[in-house]
């Protein structure tokens, strides 16, 4: 099998696992005890109201045909309306305010991850069993192990109250730029970002810079798991590069130095960090809740929480079929990678 | 991996041929358990309360309630009578504690004890095992001594060891470590009074315990505040200070751990039987099998885990399933739901490439069933795989609970959990009561860091050429 | 600017589908209606009535309109009250017809089934085309603080389509969203959901046009990103979470008739002292007992072990006042005084001291004991400090053969929970819709807790089987129901009746208050604004507020 025919078997694969994932959920929500209508009227249940909401929302047809018609709305992209949190608003309005608040956390913490996390390991591979490795694998270690929400706690204190402690020298609110520790960056330098900087480029760049500022302790927490990981991985993929023939036979060739750690160890390290990058994705999303919630940066981990919390049962289907949109997407793109750059897949299975 | 070929002559006989080394060993052992005897009655007292406390409608309670009561009759070396730090002050001396020291040296001086026994008979099941392999077993070497001599010269695999050892203690010995009791301090105060030392009276005077705590919680403001390794005003010792409730924080945290490392192995464990079950017979009959199993674990494993986590606590919350122990039992029928995909995708390989081995076909052809080879010569050769898998994952569990509990969708009060402890001390961080917060969190991360080098170690150990790749299975502060 | 705080989500601008705290702020804000609260003070004004008269059986009003224009412009005419109380009382979006259908009772038909026949509220057109004539059923007494309320608010005519003879000039979600149009001294500005939202001054007001140009709130749930963010000056005046509220930094500086206590409270973290008011609102928060399934001595028992002065100081930090009784002491016949004599005189339970042997007694006396325990699931909100007040009862009764599950729902799950009869022992909190003692004790009138009939008020279910003092209360209510109106003597039958069905809820223990709560804001000195009345600082219009900066 080429490994092309293997990506596409992949693909293929992924199209029952996300229906049958978007079952799974249909299942918890529909056949669990959570009664939609009495989440909808809130206190103003009468039974009349609640008959009449029962039937506008076709909870009175048969379970099997409310399957196939959240399946075919999902499917088509018809994401329906919130019930309960924000009645009357669409899914697309909702996931419109909130999804680029998530992205740019998101994005930040893989970066982030990846800047810090990748150079520490690699440093660390390189000088291996020196003090400064093990400083930085046991620090790797230890920050991977904190659980975000605690992590999320103490740095929200802690950046609230450096003024207090450092006696007003450094304020992480006036540094740099003005912002809050917490609530969400205002992202509005998004919309058309050309012509915006083109007209105005000191303040897109202000805006820009304070956005990125105000995210940037979040991002930090959230993505701790990954660096650690990130870290792990890329010293031991050094390790085994270095000790492995060709490294050897390349330094035996006479390879400089330099270019035998540029052109060698780090193309080859990589590959291993491709899944744990990729896998950031579960990471970002379940992570996202917590961190948010703390942090008050109100994105789509925060609105699922709130949806779930308040029986907000469309809402709830809706977001969990993008979750996992986002979640099997991730892993074709793994897969997509792997095809690419790494001939030593196997493909039988 | 054959142990058939010591089966010749059996254990007891060559014990009997030269019995010194193994009577040495069972004289210590006799000693080191005697003085527990009672305490170990005692947990199987606990275990059999709670297997009750999970059937409807609690059959045999009363049964169970004076078993408990005989066996907590039995003296013990560690226990709280033996030495007591709950005294007080008369105006001139300590009554009531050990040796009329002060509550906090008593305290100390158990906890001490408790660990310095617990660490005793783990060196005693060493040098057993040490003295099975010198003077009694048949061959030389097997090769579980590799993995015990790699696990030997690993020495971040025996750091997170310690530290497991040391969590394991403190739940297993947790109603002996804490400076009061559960049922004293955390679920009947209104039963017990606590005497103490009033400097307005200058007379000992009693107050009820729950009355005491009340007046002795850190809530940050002012003088409402019970720091770590102070008295309060009752003249109770608080290691850790008090919640914002009053409770010893201590105490909370000991019975803490007890239910992370209850809910983390027991729906490890589930998990593991599931994901090993499937694994056998994906690997046994393989195709529409496998690929049925390949889809459900695929599909379960695209969703959000912290999303269904959540999704499913909110959905159980009014059943009756989330009043079993104080919502335990549920949570931990979730984990296993949502990790055995984990499971079975980490052992699916071995499992398939044991099944490809021409000792399975002899076994088929000697006409074994397929239950027997599957457990006979299939499961154990993939055992340690999931062993390494299981350990690696346990610190994940404990944090998603610690999780889900910070959400308040996870273990409820009375039962004490670290999560709830950290959302009840979050809004005091930045306040003299800092340590309510801080302390349970420090912990998490301690554990899960010691969980986390324990699974290297036994991954290390048992496959010294493990695949990198399944780091990514490895535990992070997912939640 | 003027920087505020949310602590709750906003879920809609549309007043008559706003039920939550954080919604009708801004709705205060925007639309004005024919009364209202002036700074919120439990005493109601004329705001777009100009003038109004009784008839003397107190069933017609008639209301001269103010001089006032919509944010769009047009005139605000009795016509379009017609058209938003009918969208009150009749649009599917509505989420409180029954305040004008059945709690004032305006004139309507009603169909075979009891629903409301649209089109047949009882309000018109005066002589001119800014008086309106409203006519109800039966007199009710507190019809004026009813009107002051936001779902009564003036709207366009013909804005919105969703009731009959409208096709609605714009659509429903970009009303509720993007552009309400009301008539009062802000304008909507904008709106992102679950971030903010700010509205503008309407400079044609007719009343005191807004000295602020405009106003914005941030919406924050945490408690701790919120008490952050006001800690960072982010907001101007805000309220405190419990956990960072230290009663010991407040320093009273007056108390006034209204028994507000003004003052300043600091200094806090960042070094400010900030000003203070702290305000008895019109509140109650109690425990409920679904009386079919706890039986009265449990309830006794839960009566004699809490004590509430302890609650209120060790788990609210003494933001609030002690009850035992239901209604409010401001509001109760006589006032606090006579409410304080009645407490002394007849509470048969231990005011204010947590009485276990009592209660141990009363459950032995029905056959408990420590071998057999009573097993009740306490069901509230998903709150820190409930949750701490609870397991502190939990511990209480412990000691009193009573083994108290806690359990924890969110709002809608609770009260559906309730409407069904599956709640043991409940709390929630009710705030007054109109200050009197009646909008209180209607969820003492056993008929109306009745959770096997349709929509009970509370989930109590109140019957002669399970409450010696089911009639004695039953009874009341029917004299209260009787005697609406607003007389002399009409009220003092009114007053007698409730004192009964307080001395009934104490016998039988159907609710048990536990304390009226105190609303207390703080504010920085870049902002001058009166404080805010017992009706809470929901109700204050902020169109008197300065800033000095």
């Amino acid at each position: 099998m080429s490994r092309w025919q293997y990506f596409l078997r992949r693909v293929l694969m992924s199209i029952p696992v996300v229906i049958f994932g978007t079952t799974i959920t249909f299942a918890l929500i529909r056949l669990g005890p959570l009664d939609p209508v009495s989440a909808i009227l809130g206190t103003q249940y009468n039974p009349q109201a609640a008959e009449q909401i029962r039937t506008n929302l076709g909870l009175n047809q048969p379970l099997w045909s409310q399957y196939l018609d959240f399946m075919y709305r999902l499917f088509t992209f018809q994401l329906g309306q919130s019930w309960v949190i924000a009645p009357g608003t669409t899914a697309y309005e909702l996931i419109e305010i909130y999804a680029p608040r998530t992205i740019w956390l998101g994005f930040w913490s893989v970066i982030i991850a990846l800047f810090v996390g990748i150079p520490l390991g690699f440093y660390a591979g390189l000088n291996p069993n020196t003090p400064s490795d093990y400083a930085a694998s046991f620090g790797g270690i230890v920050w991977r192990a904190m659980p975000n929400f605690w992590l999320a706690i103490m740095l929200v204190t802690a950046l609230s109250q450096l003024g207090t402690w450092t006696n007003g020298l450094f304020t992480w609110q006036t540094w740099i730029v003005r912002t809050n520790v917490v609530t969400p960056p205002a992202l509005g330098f998004f919309q058309s970002p050309v012509e915006q900087f083109l007209e105005d480029p000191g303040g897109w760049t202000e805006s820009f810079v304070r956005a990125t500022k105000q995210i940037a302790p979040a991002a930090l927490v959230l993505g701790s798991a990954s660096m650690g990981n990130e870290m792990r991985i890329g010293r031991t993929a050094v390790l085994e590069t270095i000790n492995s023939n060709y490294v050897e036979t390349a330094r035996a060739k006479g390879v400089s130095g330099r270019s035998l750690v540029w052109k060698h160890i780090f193309r080859n390290a990589l590959i291993p960090l491709v899944p744990i990058i990729t896998g950031e994705a579960f990471l970002l999303l379940g992570g996202s809740v917590f961190v948010e919630t703390v942090f008050a940066i109100n994105g789509l981990g925060w609105l699922f929480f709130n949806a779930a919390i308040n029986g907000d049962l469309p809402l709830i289907g809706t977001l969990m079929f993008i979750f996992i949109l986002i979640l099997v997407g991730t892993n074709i793109l793994q897969d997509f990678l792997y095809t690419i750059i790494d001939p030593r897949v196997g493909y039988d299975g | 991996m054959s142990t058939t070929t010591e089966t010749e002559i059996p254990l007891r006989q060559r014990v009997a041929e030269n019995p010194q080394p193994a009577l040495i060993w069972a004289a210590i052992g006799a000693v080191l358990i005697g003085a527990e005897l009672g305490a170990i009655l005692q947990v199987v007292g606990a275990v059999a309360g709670v297997v009750v406390n999970l059937i409807p409608g609690d059959p045999g309670a009363s049964a169970v309630q004076s078993l408990q009561a005989a066996f907590d009759a039995i003296p013990t070396l560690i226990s709280r009578d033996v030495i007591p730090n709950q005294g007080y002050w008369n105006g001139t001396g300590y009554e009531n504690t050990f040796l009329g020291l002060s509550p906090a040296v008593a305290w100390a001086i158990r906890v001490a004890v408790v660990y310095a026994y617990a660490f005793a008979v783990l060196a005693w099941a060493w040098n057993g095992y040490k003295r099975f392999r010198r003077h009694y077993r048949r061959v030389d070497w097997t090769p579980r001594d590799d993995v015990v001599n790699r696990f030997r010269g690993h020495s971040w695999g025996k750091f997170g060891l310690i530290i497991v050892i040391t969590f394991v203690v403190m739940a297993v010995f947790a109603p002996t470590l804490g400076p009061t009791t559960m049922e004293q301090n955390i679920l009947q105060p209104y039963d017990y009074e606590v005497s103490y030392w009033s400097e307005d009276t200058q007379s000992v005077e009693t107050v009820l315990v729950g009355e005491a705590n009340l007046g002795s919680g850190s809530q940050g403001a002012g003088d409402e505040n019970v720091a770590p390794l102070t008295y309060d005003d009752f003249g109770r010792f608080h290691p850790f200070g008090t919640a914002t409730n009053g409770k010893d924080l201590f105490t909370q945290v000991v019975f803490g751990a007890r239910i992370s490392l209850t809910i983390a192995v027991v729906a490890m464990g589930i998990a593991g039987l599931i994901g090993l079950a499937l694994a056998m017979i994906t690997a046994y009959y393989k195709g529409l099998a496998d690929l049925a199993t390949v889809l459900v674990s695929d599909s379960i494993q695209a969703l959000p885990v912290i999303m269904v986590l959540i999704l499913m606590l909110v959905i159980f919350q009014n059943t009756w399933v989330r009043e079993l122990y104080d919502g335990a039992v549920l949570i931990i029928l979730i984990f296993s739901i949502v990790y055995w995909p984990f499971i079975w995708r980490s052992i699916r390989g071995p499992a398939l490439q044991v099944s490809e081995q021409d000792w399975i076909d002899a076994a088929k052809s000697f006409g074994q069933t397929p239950t027997q080879v599957m457990r006979k010569h299939m499961a154990p050769y993939v055992f340690s795989y999931m062993l390494i898998y299981a350990s690696l994952s346990l610190g994940g569990i404990i944090i998603s609970v610690a999780g889900l509990s910070y959400l308040g969708l996870g273990i409820t009060a009375p039962t004490p959990e670290w999560g709830r402890l950290i959302a009840n001390g979050q809004q005091y961080v930045a306040s003299p009561s800092w340590h309510i917060s801080l302390v349970p969190g420090l912990l998490i991360t301690l554990v899960v860091t010691g969980l986390n080098a324990f699974g290297d170690g036994i991954r290390d150990a048992i496959d010294p050429q493990a695949d990198t790749g399944d780091e990514a299975a490895a535990t992070g502060g997912g939640a | 600017m003027f920087n505020r705080i949310l602590s709750g989500t906003i879920t809609t601008m549309d007043p008559v589908a706003a039920t939550d705290t954080s919604s009708g702020i801004i709705i205060q804000q925007v639309f004005d209606c024919l009364m209202s609260y002036p700074n919120a003070l439990p005493t109601v004004e004329n705001e777009l009535a100009a003038d109004y008269t009784v008839s003397d059986d107190f069933t017609t009003y008639t209301f001269q309109l103010a001089d006032a224009t919509y944010h769009n412009g047009e005139t605000v005419t009795a016509s379009d009250f017609i058209y938003a109380w009918e969208r009150l009382a009749a649009s599917s979006n509505s989420r409180r017809a029954y305040f004008i259908l059945d709690s004032i009772g305006v004139e309507h038909e009603t169909d075979d089934e009891g629903n409301y026949v649209p089109g047949s509220l009882g309000v018109e057109v005066g002589e001119t085309e800014t008086e309106l004539v409203v006519n109800l059923s039966e007199p009710f007494h507190d019809t004026l603080e009813m009107f002051a309320y936001t779902s009564f608010a003036a709207l366009p005519e013909g804005v919105l389509g969703d009731v009959e003879g409208y096709d609605g000039e714009m659509e429903y979600t970009e009303f509720a969203s993007n552009n309400p149009i009301g008539a009062g001294p802000f304008e909507f500005a904008f709106w992102e959901q679950g971030t903010a939202a700010a509205v503008s001054k309407y400079d044609d007001y007719y009343g005191q046009v807004a000295q602020v140009d405009n106003v914005r709130w941030q919406v924050i749930e945490d408690d701790t990103a919120r008490y952050n963010y006001a800690m960072n000056e982010n907001a101007d005046y805000f309220g405190l979470p419990t956990a960072q509220y230290d009663p010991g930094l407040v320093q009273v500086e007056s108390t006034d008739e209204y028994g507000r206590e003004i003052g300043k409270y600091g200094p806090v973290r960042n070094g400010k002292t900030l000003n203070y008011v702290g305000v008895p609102t019109l509140s109650i928060f109690y425990v409920g007992f679904n009386m079919e399934k706890v039986p009265k001595p449990v309830r006794q028992a839960f009566a004699y072990v809490l004590n509430q002065g302890q609650m209120v100081s060790e788990v609210f930090k003494g933001r609030g006042s002690p009850a035992q009784l239901f209604t409010p002491p401001t509001i109760f016949p006589g006032g606090a005084q006579a409410a304080n004599d009645l407490i002394d005189s007849e509470y048969p339970y231990n005011a204010d001291e947590t009485d276990i042997q009592a209660a141990r007694e009363v459950m032995e006396e029905a056959g408990y004991g420590e071998d057999n325990q009573f097993e009740v699931q306490w069901t509230q909100y998903n709150s820190n400090t409930w949750e701490e007040m609870a397991s502190i009862l939990r511990d209480q009764l412990a000691s009193a053969h009573i083994n108290m599950q806690i359990q924890k729902a969110d709002f809608s799950t609770l009260l559906e929970r309730g409407r069904n009869g599956q709640l043991e022992a409940y709390t929630l909190g009710w705030i007054a819709d109109w200050p009197a003692p009646d909008n209180f004790l209607q969820l003492l009138n056993p008929p109306q807790t009745d959770t096997s009939k349709q929509g009970p008020i509370s989930y109590v279910n109140w019957t002669a089987e399970n409450g010696d003092a089911y009639q004695q209360a039953t009874d009341a209510y029917q004299q209260v129901v009787n005697n609406p109106a607003p007389t002399d003597e009409a009220q003092q039958i009114r007053d007698e009746a409730y004192v009964d069905i307080e001395t009934a809820n104490w016998e039988d223990v159907a609710m048990l208050p536990i304390y009226n709560r105190k609303d207390e804001t703080f504010w920085y000195d870049t902002v001058n604004i009166e404080p805010f009345g017992g009706m809470g600082p929901s109700r204050q219009k902020l169109n008197n507020v300065t800033l000095n900066r």
